[in-house]
């Protein structure tokens, strides 16, 4: 990567005189406004205090100062009485009470963590994770390092799922409407009251499940009261690949996919790093393929018309106009059909034929010979490639649209069976979403038949408003409700029905050939019952969820019963069928004609819609560390916007908070635009999931409804390349965005990058010349630094982070949150840089070569980098020697540590810390601001900051403690790998090693002495703790 | 020259006593509250002997020694006949006995109680101070007194940060560190 990383044999002045000019030309940068126009961001560096690294907050001050009407004499009055209070709190104690247990269970000790074995389960996939609970409270959520396949990978959204159990405005009680308002009732009474009104023509709208046992439940129901269930799904994956694999294939099954099995990986417009299905597994598989140094490395190449998350982690990222993925995948199919299994198939070969390498280059923007490359790589990888596609970007018109194309791509190569198994594939998956049922149900809807509409936890109304969802359910004469919010939907509906959080219920699930057990980790919390228990209730049974949930088991589960699923709770999942190969499935090429791949290019504005990484479907949309996580590609917190190309932004003059109109033949949206890199003139993106209005004081009024953009074909609705006007409105809105927060002034930036090829020639490729620290006077040695150096007997703490194998898929970001009870801050402090979060995600954008740049103005196809940046721990640390009162220092094990009752707020460490590690707490964030029961959420194991102190990282010092006194109580040294901070513990990467560095066996140490590892900054000689390695990039052979 | 020392001395001397006076730590020594049922730990521990674990039964393993919960009691006050006073039932017994049936929970008051900001865990100190073949009420005595001798449970130690980092200097050995040794960092108790 030369223009980033100099090379030669010049002398050292010529090196950084070389080095200074490059700096200039190929750079890595942070924001596209930085490239496109300087200008813009005039108003967020004068906030930023002119680059001065730390916002100016005085003025804002002062300015509230004067809305409060504060004099002198009244400021005077104030501060005297505060400061007598104060000393009046000193005087005494404060009394605390201890109430025991009653009877204490087995097992139970106050101080120690339990963990129960669980699953979450959602519209797309089961994820299995530990519950930690500290007296009998759920505390947070961890990945199921024993499971076979996730092996602890666990999402940003599933760790979130800690503050659902804990969300003030979750539906606490039942509901009944009387006139325009919501009257409280007792579960138990409207339970009863509903079940005698389930009469005359009843019809159930549900989402899909993967739990037997709510499928034998929503059966009863249904016996019970004749009643026909609609199932759908707005997002559609599970369903499109459900509809195409029908298609193609004749099988209604989610197959497996077996990524970790794959070399090469083409993923069309399909996010499965950041969205798809179960974006922790895939992960986890992936990059367990990414070990440049054990020379095994898989070569992802990734083909979309937004900035995703996936395409982000691209070796090679091909941009394409919005809506031509199926032009491009029989394009594909086209170049490869010769030879092909399928070569003889006429259907197939008459269909692809019109796709010649000139027309797909017409419609997607990219040249002819990079889609013949791209065809020779397939070719040369038969058997052991995996071709993904499909997700809420490339939902078409027709059902199943792009996953056709795709297995006819996974056929023609031999992936079928190979790397997409039907082994251990999602089975039982025919009730996913039927469109044509859907449109029945309206139509009855509209008519007038329903009597009763059952409405169990979805949400049509938010979702679906392009079906007309909204007027049609008013014309159900009694609606019902089960949910966890008074959402949009629960509005319209005269009963609401409390469904409690799965940490609080019995459920089950089966996925990919395991079956788990989903057990409650807590009593109801409020006056809620499990959605089965609701089911059952309503159909009249006298059975228990919890009964029907071991009866399912029992076909699950081999040999004594008892023992087994006893075993089953403690594991929390059984396995059914092991994965591997599959005998190929058949294609028929009948499928074919559901594909849409246009021929000639798209004209005009064409907005996909898509799911972001922090908000999903926008079902979690109430928990503001969902809001306030930064979207892994553009660092936006709290808002959606329209993405728009830089083309665009450069032909329309439009800047960065611009709010523009768009226009379907139905619908207006009007929302502020963000010009992002990696997208082609006349594409559009908005993430779904903002914009809802009832659900919560949380998300209420944050962001805009994206669903209503989109266009329904005969109850399918089209997400991808929605034909759209744009005008450009005079307002403008101020965008949360995190990027330029905390910039450091390295223009070279932070992250070090090196191509497959040139690390197989030089391990050091990519820090080859990084900067030292000056030597001493002898020239060779170490700057003897002011104060005498630390020396260690015992452990010694560092971290590592492999930047090959992070995605960037925030997990660790979250986790952070939970574990340190780290608050969040809102819209109005994020645009004032007082984000707390102690564990920042810098993303960066680049460039190979400066030609590369020079060629592409537009920044169509930038290469994006991550890299997790959290306190460094350094060893000759600046932040310890400027703090007044010795709030921060050095521990004997390494650490730098933070004593918060010490600390006075100067914030002179912050400004010293040479990475912006160091967060001030501005603001009483917790204090007198959690809402009950939202203190539950709260590590007892970690001080809660009140207003006016430093905090950061700390290397999750609780961790450190609890593992270092249990092996002292057991009078053993500590293990290798024992301690696990909560970012590690959850990444779904295993991309962060942490360890003792005196132990010359740990991994640790293993990884320090690695040629790819190095440290930021390191000419700074402040010898940080945490190393990372070298971001390698599998260029291949093309 | 005293005069004028006076002068000045006396306004600084009197801030400084006021400012002590506002701002020193709470001295919580011989703090021994009225707990709502009078147990008495010199009879249990004292008279009975008993080991302070069979009550504070996490205080070998974890953060929390634990105040017992109300079925441990009951170990001897409901199945066996301890607590009869010439065939009659203690009064302060009989109040326990209701809070069990009536599934309650006494609400004690914390004696020793240390800030938020500090975090000690038990079972380590157990460890390090308990003698092999030595019932386990010395260890607990360091820091909480000849508790076997109380009728009403008192603070015995300061308890202060100068008197926790007193022992930890004492029973530092930076070369047995990783296993035994004891760390007088900030971080050790505070984070």
């Amino acid at each position: 990567m030369s223009a980033i990383i100099d090379k030669g044999k010049e002398s050292m002045a010529q090196k950084k005189s070389q080095r200074n000019h490059k700096k200039n030309s190929a750079s890595i940068w942070r924001s596209a406004e930085e490239i496109i126009s300087p200008e813009s961001i005039a108003a967020d560096t004068q906030l930023w205090n002119d680059g001065r690294e730390f916002p100016a907050s005085v003025q804002e001050l002062i300015d509230r100062a004067q809305n409060a009407n504060l004099n002198r004499k009244s400021f005077l009055t104030l501060m005297g009485a505060s400061l007598s209070l104060a000393g009046v709190s000193c005087m005494k104690a404060p009394v605390e009470k201890i109430v025991p247990y009653v009877e204490r269970p087995i097992g139970h000790i106050p101080g120690k963590p339990v963990y129960y074995a669980t699953a979450r389960v959602t519209a797309d996939a089961v994820t299995p994770v530990l519950v930690k609970t500290r007296e009998g409270k759920p505390i947070k959520i961890e990945g199921h390092e024993d499971h076979p396949l996730y092996r602890g990978a666990v999402s940003a959204d599933t760790l979130a799922t800690i503050w659902d159990l804990y969300d003030p405005d979750r539906l606490k009680t039942a509901f009944i409407k009387e006139g325009n308002t919501f009257k409280e009732a007792k579960t138990e009474e409207v339970l009863a009251a509903v079940a005698k009104k389930l009469t005359g023509t009843v019809r159930i709208l549900a989402k899909a499940s993967f739990s037997p046992s709510e499928r034998k439940a929503l059966a009863e129901l249904a016996k019970a009261t004749k009643a026909k269930v609609v199932t759908y799904d707005a997002i559609g994956a599970l369903a499109e690949i459900v509809a195409g694999d029908e298609a193609s294939y004749g099988s209604n099954v989610v197959p497996a996919y077996r990524i970790d099995k794959a070399d090469f990986i083409l993923a069309i417009e399909n996010d499965f790093l950041g969205t798809w299905l179960s974006p922790e597994l895939f992960t986890r598989q992936f990059a367990s393929r990414r070990n440049p140094d054990k020379g095994d490395m898989n070569r992802l190449v990734v083909v979309e018309s937004n900035m995703t998350l996936t395409g982000s982690n691209a070796d090679s990222r091909l941009t394409i106009h919005a809506g031509s993925h199926g032009t491009l995948a029989l394009a594909l199919a086209n170049l490869l059909l010769p030879g092909s299994p399928l070569a003889g198939d006429a259907a197939v070969r008459n269909t692809v034929s019109g796709y010649t390498p000139a027309v797909a280059a017409a419609v997607t923007g990219l040249t002819e010979e990079q889609i013949v490359a791209l065809a020779e790589e397939l070719k040369a990888n038969k058997g052991k490639s995996l071709v993904l596609g499909g997700g809420t970007s490339s939902k078409d018109a027709r059902p199943g649209s792009l996953q056709i194309a795709v297995n006819l791509l996974n056929s023609i190569l031999g992936n079928e069976g190979q790397t997409i198994s039907t082994k251990a594939a999602l089975k039982k998956t025919n009730d996913l979403s039927d469109a044509k049922a859907m449109g029945d149900l309206l139509e009855e809807l509209n008519s007038g038949k329903v009597d009763v509409l059952i409405i169990d936890r979805a949400n049509p109304v938010y979702e679906l408003p392009g079906l007309g969802m909204a007027d049609a359910i008013r014309k159900a004469k009694t609606i019902i409700y089960l949910g966890y919010h008074k959402n949009d939907t629960a509005v319209e509906a005269h009963y609401l029905l409390p469904v409690s959080h799965y940490l609080e219920s019995w459920g089950d699930a089966e996925s990919y050939g395991y079956y788990y057990v989903v057990q409650p980790a807590i009593r109801e919390l409020f006056d809620t019952r499990s959605a089965g228990d609701i089911l059952l209730a309503l159909a009249g049974s006298k059975q228990k969820f919890s009964d029907i949930v071991r009866q399912s088991a029992k076909s699950y589960i081999k040999g004594d019963f008892e023992t087994a699923f006893t075993r089953a709770l403690s594991m929390g999942y059984v396995v059914v069928e092991t994965e591997g190969s599959s005998p190929a499935r058949k294609f028929r090429s009948a499928a074919l004609a559901n594909v849409i791949a246009p021929k000639e290019a798209l004209s005009g504005y064409r907005v996909s819609l898509y799911r972001s990484v922090a908000i999903g479907d926008g079902s979690g949309a109430n928990i503001s560390f969902r809001q306030e996580l930064p979207d892994p590609i553009s660092k936006m917190t709290w808002d959606n916007y329209v993405a728009v190309s830089v083309a665009d932004a450069k032909a329309n003059t439009w800047k960065m908070g611009d709010v523009l109109r768009l226009k379907t033949a139905k619908a207006t949206l009007e929302l502020p635009l963000f010009i992002q890199p990696g997208l082609r003139k006349g594409s559009l993106a908005v993430a779904i999931g903002y914009g809802q209005t009832n659900i919560g004081q949380v998300a209420a009024g944050v962001g805009r409804n994206a669903y209503e953009l989109a266009i329904a074909h005969n109850g399918v609705l089209q997400y991808s390349a929605i034909p759209v006007t744009v005008e450009q409105t005079s307002n403008r809105e101020k965008l949360a965005t995190t990027q330029k927060h905390y910039e450091l002034g390295v223009k070279r930036g932070l992250v070090r990058i090196a191509t497959l090829e040139d690390y197989r020639k030089n391990p050091r490729a990519g820090h080859e010349h990084e900067e030292v620290p000056h030597p001493g006077p002898d020239g060779k040695s170490k700057a003897k630094g002011l104060y005498t150096p630390h020396k260690y007997t015992g452990n010694r703490w560092n971290l590592n982070v492999d930047l090959t194998k992070c995605t960037g898929c925030s997990a660790c970001v979250i986790s952070c949150y939970s574990e340190n009870n780290i608050p969040v801050v809102g819209k109005d402090d994020v645009l004032m840089g007082r984000e707390m979060s102690w564990l920042r995600i810098d993303r960066y954008y680049s460039y190979q070569t400066e030609e590369a740049e020079k060629a592409d103005p537009d920044m169509v196809s930038p290469d994006v980098f991550f890299q997790p940046v959290m306190c460094q721990h350094c060893e000759n640390a600046p932040c310890e020697n400027v703090c007044p009162v010795g709030a921060t220092g050095h521990s004997d094990d390494g650490l730098n540590y933070m004593s918060y009752n010490r600390c006075i707020g100067t914030r002179y460490c912050a400004n010293n810390c040479p990475y912006k590690v160091r967060r001030f707490n501005y603001f009483e964030y917790w204090d007198g601001k959690l809402r009950d029961p939202q203190q539950f959420s709260l590590n007892p194991d970690v001080t809660v900051r009140s207003r006016g102190v430093i905090e950061k990282c700390s290397f999750c010092q609780q961790r450190i403690s609890e593992k270092r006194q249990a092996a002292k109580v057991e009078g053993r040294e500590l293990k290798d790998g024992e301690i696990k901070t909560a970012c590690q513990q959850s990444c779904p990467a295993d991309a962060i090693t942490f360890g003792n560095i005196h132990d010359s066996g740990s991994q640790i140490s293993a990884k320090t002495q690695e040629p790819r590892t190095y440290k930021i900054l390191a000419q700074l000689n402040v010898e940080p703790a945490v190393s990372y390695q070298v971001r390698i990039k599998n260029q291949g052979k093309a | 020259m005293l005069f004028k020392l006076a002068k000045f001395a006396t306004p600084v001397l009197g801030a400084a006593f006021l400012a002590w006076l506002f701002f020193a730590p709470p001295q919580r020594v011989g703090y021994a509250p009225e707990q709502p049922i009078a147990y008495s730990h010199q009879l249990h521990a004292g008279k009975h002997n008993m080991d302070c674990q069979y009550c504070h039964t996490g205080v070998a393993e974890s953060k929390k020694a634990g105040v017992p919960s109300l079925n441990i009691c009951m170990n001897c006050h409901l199945y066996g006949t301890m607590g009869y006073v010439d065939g009659k039932l203690s009064s302060e017994l009989d109040k326990l006995k209701k809070l069990f049936a009536e599934k309650k929970s006494p609400e004690w008051i914390r004696v020793h109680n240390l800030p938020d900001h500090v975090k000690f865990p038990h079972a380590p100190h157990v460890k390090a101070l308990s003698k092999e073949g030595a019932a386990t009420k010395e260890a607990c005595a360091v820091c909480h007194g000849n508790v076997d001798q109380m009728v009403v449970v008192s603070q015995q130690m300061p308890l202060n940060m100068g008197w926790c980092v007193n022992c930890h200097r004492d029973y530092r050995d930076q070369n047995n560190y990783r296993t035994h040794g004891v760390s007088t960092s900030c971080n050790v108790c505070h984070y």
